[in-house]
């Protein structure tokens, strides 16, 4: 323990920027820079606009919009009961309910006919031949009456004020094509597992879209709890194959010239994986949709074309940056830490897991800050030196795992989470595409 | 030892007197109530007297005996003994169903032979008397007699589209079904037995089995849809139903709307996941359609899951069948009209009288309570006759495993139950009440979907003084509907 100090009080103030450069460089600047500024930008916003939310909350209830809420999935039939309860507690109550079941092969459509029959739901559209995510959303926005569609998972299970909430953006701004809600875990307390996915949903979900919804950069209008205006989806005709269909469409939405906005006040509870292998081949999914949606199809967004939009493309180059670019980056470092610091390499280490515990810490205080249920977040505090290998270590192997796998293998087009005719289709459009464009590019 | 009424109609005086004599010497048992000498006469006191063998004469000063016969309404186990000179009505007096033809002049022996086969007709009558034991008995002489076995016969005359023809004849076409009833019923007492043919359903309010079945809107209940395919096109993952992807109503090509390739082939880039309805009448759309059955003999429209579905099977006579055919058994159906014993409040008043008895000679309190099930008829309205009948047995059923055993439960009518609560004082029996009306409509909520049934209830202490019909009364006058 005094070796340790001794060292870093020798190291001095430059030594300490020669070891954490990685973190100073990219992380710092970031996470706990942008998280702060945006917290200040928040805060005296909120003093001023304060008035523009209440009028714009008039504005909607007195508009009265009809909405389309609908839930595309499969084998989630157990679920219907608690997430159809939560939307018949709500405080704005003109919507219809349209559950689409995607072939399932269990309950799901005896339960589903039955809340049709009883009227607690008003339309249940089973596809007897499943046809993938994409495809049960699409019907749904088909059958949408709506002027608004709220997107759910049906494993999830919304705060009484969680449609009224998701609505006001969109009379705040009518340029806003999309408004994502805020996902809070549903089981929290279960496992370490989904304790850590608790603290990561609000250190990256809330706070991270926060921070880059107020840069205006926001890449993804979450799947789980999404809200968007028909128009818009209509004029992106829905939803393409997954995975990771989710952020496609907010790319898609944004490429229109429509805003798209997080709402944190719109809280929805998920029910997050309870095993580390599982929450593994969750997170391996949305990871290679990175490669497939931003790198591949929507790669135009890099180039300067008379569309380009320089929001649009930050919003990707932000995230291919942070999340992909630096994944490999790390690498880097890793090897510059090693070879360099062999000998200290144990000082290093306890420093590293001190360094980022405070980062945590202060990116955690930002959650606290914003969350109306703060008091029942504290305890959670203890988790966040535990968080630094969580997002440290595990979550960075399977992303970089995931890269590797979409780049390499294009692993997504033999996912079992789509079903085999549609991801066939999609590698042979994926083909023809590439061949059209390499023909114009010659 | 039980009388037996008799009435003799005769114009000529002098025979009438000797006919009154031969009755009193024939049997003891025979009681002549009166002598009328014409028709009007014998109509008068035909219908004041319960009359169980008529001696008839066929010529009378103002209408003829058969003429007689179509004017009053003849008893279904009365005897009735022809007395003529004339032999030319035998055939016509066959079709009235009299039991014998007695040509005058006729010995005193012949008299009393004709008198004792009536009464012993009389008899086997009286045990086996209601409509569906005859009628199961002439079958079943029919069939023994013919040596054939009683078989379902398809037919789109008859009601139930199934016809037993030595059954069958007997019955209106109203009531063609209770065939099914009385076969099965002589199933279970040992007189036939039963191979399966198949299964028929029939309108719950009339039992007709000749339906015409098609999907209905669940919102408005229109039959006017339009029925499509939904298309996957898995390229683009675009869904809808085959009209988004037709260019032209005069060519077979499938364009998709949203990415405006031409479907190529189904299962290779396309597939038909489902099935959507769209109602013409009121836009709902949907994909869960009811099916009705509309009856065309009484207009009821009924979903095809209330409808009664009956097992048709081809039956065989027993032993027992045939000992019955040649009259060495006598058929006795049981349980034919089920409700009998359920809406009873004469028994009720029994249990009651008993009850105020009890309390006379001893120092308890008891309670009488009544249930009225206020809205249970905007229920019935939908389940026809068959499944109100099935509705009410059911409730008692349950009623009665709840019930204490020194209590008692039973229908008034078929919205209002009353309850004799033994030796329980009005909080207890209101406790009771109160769980058995839980118990009520939750069953009624778990087989009607979801229908709320409402309650009122009224009840009483019984009063030793006062007599049982005043405690009825007492508990209906509480309900509003009650004058």
């Amino acid at each position: 323990m005094v070796d340790f100090v001794t060292y870093w009080s020798m190291e001095g103030v430059s030594g300490f920027f020669r070891v954490f450069w990685f973190f100073i460089l990219f992380e710092f600047p970031r996470f706990i820079v942008m998280d702060y500024s945006m917290l200040l930008v928040y805060w005296i916003k909120g003093k001023f606009a304060e008035k523009d939310y209440q009028e714009a909350r008039e504005d909607f209830l007195s508009a009265k919009p009809f909405i389309s809420v609908i839930v595309p999935g499969k084998n989630e039939g157990e679920n219907f009961e608690r997430l159809v309860e939560s939307l018949e507690e709500q405080t704005y109550r003109n919507f219809e309910i349209i559950i689409v079941d995607d072939g399932s092969d269990d309950h799901s459509t005896v339960i589903g006919r039955h809340l049709e029959k009883q009227g607690r739901i008003d339309k249940f559209i089973s596809n007897t031949v499943r046809g993938g995510k994409a495809s049960a959303a699409n019907t749904a926005l088909r059958y949408a009456t709506g002027e608004f569609i709220v997107h759910l998972d049906a494993d999830s299970s919304l705060r009484y004020d969680a449609i009224e909430e998701i609505m006001i953006p969109f009379y705040m701004d009518s340029k806003i094509g999309a408004v994502g809600g805020n996902l809070e875990v549903r089981n929290p307390d279960v496992n370490l597992s989904t304790t850590f996915q608790q603290i990561e949903y609000n250190i990256f979900i809330m706070v991270g879209r926060m921070v880059t919804s107020s840069l205006g950069i926001l890449r993804i209008v979450s799947g789980a709890f999404g809200a968007f205006r028909k128009e818009a989806l209509d004029k992106v005709h829905g939803w393409d194959i997954g995975p990771g269909l989710d952020g496609d469409i907010t790319i898609k939405i944004r490429k229109l010239g429509y805003r798209v906005h997080f709402e944190p006040k719109a809280t929805i509870f998920t029910t997050v994986p309870e095993s580390f292998i599982s929450l593994a081949k969750q997170r391996m999914r949305w990871s290679r949709s990175l490669v497939r949606f931003r790198l591949r199809k929507h790669n135009n967004l890099f180039m300067p074309f008379e569309t380009f939009d320089l929001r649009n493309f930050l919003t990707v180059a932000e995230n291919i940056f942070f999340n992909f670019i630096l994944n490999f980056f790390w690498y880097i470092y890793m090897i510059d830490i090693i070879v360099n610091f062999n000998q200290e390499i144990l000082y290093v280490l306890v420093a590293g897991i001190m360094l980022y515990s405070t980062s945590k810490f202060l990116q955690y205080v930002v959650v606290l800050i914003l969350s109306r249920d703060w008091k029942r977040k504290l305890k959670y505090l203890a988790y966040l030196p535990g968080m630094v290998f969580y997002t440290g270590y595990y979550m960075r192997f399977i992303r970089t795992a995931a890269y590797l796998k979409e780049l390499f293998f294009k692993d997504s087009f033999s996912d079992n989470w789509n079903p085999l005719k549609t991801s066939a289709q999609a590698k042979i459009l994926e083909k023809n595409i590439e061949r059209v464009f390499s023909k114009t590019g010659s | 030892m039980k009388k037996i009424n008799c009435l003799i109609v005769e114009d000529d005086a002098a025979f009438q007197t000797v006919a009154f004599h031969m009755v009193q010497k024939a049997d003891r048992r025979l009681n002549p109530v009166g002598m009328a000498s014409n028709g009007a006469e014998a109509i008068e006191m035909y219908n004041r007297y319960d009359i169980d063998i008529l001696f008839l004469d066929i010529h009378m000063p103002d209408m003829s005996g058969f003429e007689f016969l179509d004017e009053i309404e003849i008893k279904e186990d009365m005897q009735i003994i022809l007395m003529t000179g004339d032999e030319d009505y035998a055939l016509q007096a066959f079709e009235y169903g009299i039991t014998d033809y007695l040509l005058k002049p006729f010995s005193a022996i012949r008299f009393r032979k004709s008198v004792s086969r009536a009464i012993e007709r009389l008899k086997s009558e009286g045990q086996s008397s209601s409509t569906e034991n005859v009628l199961l008995r002439k079958a079943l002489q029919l069939a023994h007699s013919r040596n054939k076995d009683l078989v379902p016969v398809p037919s789109r005359t008859s009601k139930l589209g199934y016809t037993y023809p030595l059954l069958t004849i007997n019955l209106d076409y109203e009531n063609e079904f209770t065939a099914l009833d009385i076969l099965d019923s002589a199933e279970k007492e040992g007189l036939l037995t039963g191979e399966f043919v198949d299964y028929i359903y029939s309108c719950n309010s009339c039992y007709n089995g000749l339906l015409h079945f098609r999907e209905s809107c669940p919102k408005c209940q229109s039959s006017h849809l339009h029925i499509e395919d939904l298309v996957h096109h898995f390229p683009c993952a675009y869904v809808g139903p085959v009209s988004d992807f037709v260019k032209s109503e005069s060519s077979d090509i499938m364009e998709c709307p949203k990415c405006k390739r031409i479907l190529k082939h189904i299962g290779v880039d396309y597939d038909k996941p489902s099935v959507m309805y769209s109602c013409q009448q009121c836009d709902h759309e949907f994909q869960d359609p009811h099916i009705k059955a509309k009856c065309h003999d009484c207009g009821a429209d009924t979903r095809v899951e209330r409808l009664v579905k009956r097992k048709v099977k081809k039956y065989k006579l027993t032993k027992l069948g045939r000992d019955a055919a040649t009259g060495k058994y006598n058929i006795n159906l049981k349980g034919f009209d089920e409700l009998n014993d359920i809406i009873n409040d004469e028994y009720f008043i029994r249990l009651l009288k008993n009850e105020i008895g009890r309390k006379k000679v001893a120092n308890f309190d008891s309670t009488v309570a009544a249930l009225q099930f206020s809205n249970l008829t905007d229920l019935y309205q939908g389940i026809g006759e068959k499944g109100q009948k099935d509705l009410i047995i059911e409730l008692f059923e349950m009623l009665n495993r709840e019930l204490h055993s020194s209590d008692a439960v039973i229908f008034k009518d078929r919205i209002t139950t009353l309850f004799l609560f033994t030796e329980k004082g009005v909080e207890e029996s209101q406790a009771l009440l109160a769980k058995y009306k839980d118990r009520l409509a939750e069953l009624i909520r778990d087989n009607f979907d979801d229908f709320e049934v409402t309650f009122e209830e009224a009840l009483m202490l019984i009063e030793e003084q006062k007599e049982p019909q005043f405690h009825l009364k007492q508990l209906m006058s509480s309900f509003n509907n009650v004058e």
